[in-house]
């Protein structure tokens, strides 16, 4: 996972949710992820302001996954 | 490395750490404090609003410096625009005072500290000292430095964010379903009657609701606080809450003075929140009303009786589980109904769909403000069977 800290509140609520403990808040300004993140992606779902975002590269986190029958607005058609 | 020795040690300088401080260090045991940040009360994350009634036991005086405004009462808006209206005595606890947080969480260490206790800032625990099971303190950094405090009893109130219990072992992770991301600005340029703290309920705010709580006619907390399990994607607390401050004339115009973001833990009480050596209070206990995610309130209240069990279980040289037990089963005693009661609530509440929103809260809005809860169940019941055999088995319980 990666963090956007132009983005970031440090506000902890990745801290957290995080189920295998792996985020920490260093100081009050950086958010550190550990290796043994499992990429599982809670943290990119519940940030408030949506600082985190899956590791390109690395599978998509399955919390991040778009959800079955979630609808996406059609491309409008370029001028012909 | 630093070694600090003391009798209680608070992780968290926030109102339940500095509850737990107070009661522990008046009563004699060396006491201390520590706080990750720079400055106790800052930077806030809270709506801030607060009730009245627990001040007293927790000694608490009411002081003009940290609030902000006074309300009556809450108002309950439906997805269509209806509102009820709840006088404060009944609306549970956020309605009340609106606070300004960063003095009020001073006053409270103001009030440790005048207790005895010592207070370190930008001082945070890394992990925690374990002897043969039992938490003996923590490890961490004092302003840099590496630091090793040693205590006979650790409390640990270190928030939503909690470390110090899961390092001591304790299980404290909640279910997506049992949090809510929440987003809040702080509005200037706004129009709002500082006597009503509102609500606002339905797809607005899936699975949780949007407040205004007035800090003057205006300028006031703006917030949203939305189910995990209902976001969708990246962002979407803070675009819900963008959505609806655009779809409303009197806040469209308003200009932030700053940003809270954060999380908030909605979940029954935990099976356990002592250890060997260790207390968790607060929202590092899962304390927080299920329903409102208030936490001031249960945090403070969680902090006095833990503060007590710390200073008697150092009179008595003993931070055995079986003796910080009595603090498991103080605040159990104390607010574990409620908390189971309004957690079923919050399931029902959540899932509700706008238009029952809008039948509910407008037989609601029909009744006197200081209604008791059985008239107001008998004027739902005349209108809304359907909902009451649903809400029954709840409603038994208070």
């Amino acid at each position: 996972m990666i963090v956007d800290n132009d983005v970031c509140v440090h506000c902890g609520a990745c801290v957290g949710i995080c189920p295998t403990n792996d985020i920490f808040l260093k100081g009050t300004s950086t958010v550190v992820f550990l290796p043994s993140c499992t990429q599982c992606g809670l943290c990119a779902v519940i940030c408030p302001v949506g600082a985190i975002v899956g590791d390109p590269g690395k599978p998509v986190p399955p919390a991040m996954r778009p959800k079955a029958g979630k609808r996406v607005a059609p491309r409008p058609l370029p001028p012909s | 490395m630093k070694t600090i020795d003391t009798d209680v040690l608070v992780v968290g300088a926030g109102p339940g750490g500095s509850m737990a401080a107070k009661f522990a260090a008046r009563q004699g045991a060396r006491t201390l404090l520590i706080e990750k940040r720079q400055e106790i009360g800052s930077p806030v994350r809270c709506a801030e609003g607060v009730s009245r009634e627990w001040m007293a036991e927790c000694e608490v005086s009411e002081d003009p410096r940290w609030i902000a405004t006074r309300s009556d009462a809450a108002r309950i808006f439906a997805p269509n625009g209806t509102s009820a209206t709840i006088g404060a005595k009944r609306a549970g606890n956020e309605v009340g005072i609106v606070l300004e947080r960063v003095l009020f969480d001073k006053a409270l260490a103001e009030d440790a500290a005048r207790a005895g206790a010592d207070i370190l800032l930008k001082t945070f625990a890394t992990n925690v000292l374990i002897d043969n099971g039992v938490v003996r303190g923590v490890v961490g950094k004092s302003l840099g430095e590496d630091v090793e405090i040693r205590a006979m009893v650790t409390i640990g109130a270190d928030g939503f964010e909690s470390q110090v219990g899961r390092w001591a072992g304790l299980r404290t992770m909640v279910k997506t379903r049992d949090v809510d991301a929440t987003f809040q600005y702080r509005l200037a340029n706004i129009r709002c009657d500082a006597r009503y703290c509102d609500f606002y309920l339905g797809s607005c705010a899936p699975g949780g609701y949007i407040w205004v709580f007035p800090k003057s006619h205006e300028v006031a907390n703006v917030g949203i606080g939305v189910q995990m399990s209902q976001l969708n994607g990246l962002a979407d607390t803070k675009a819900y809450l963008d959505g609806w401050i655009a779809s409303q004339p009197a806040f469209r115009n308003g200009k932030p003075l700053d940003m809270v973001a954060g999380a908030v833990s909605t979940s029954r009480p935990l099976p356990k929140t002592v250890t060997p050596g260790l207390m968790l209070v607060g929202d590092a206990a899962r304390l927080i009303d299920p329903l409102t995610g208030g936490g001031i309130v249960n945090a403070c209240i969680s902090g006095k009786l833990a503060g007590d069990v710390a200073a008697r279980a150092w009179q008595a040289r003993d931070a055995s589980e079986t003796f910080l037990q009595s603090y498991d089963r103080a605040w159990r005693s104390r607010m574990e109904k409620k908390q189971i009661r309004n957690y079923l609530a919050k399931e029902k509440l959540a899932h509700l769909d706008d238009e029952t929103l809008n039948t509910l809260i407008g037989s609601l809005s029909t009744l006197d403000t200081d209604a008791s809860t059985m008239s107001l169940l008998l004027a739902i019941g005349k209108k809304h069977p359907r909902f009451i055999a649903e809400f029954a088995h709840l409603l038994w319980k208070t």
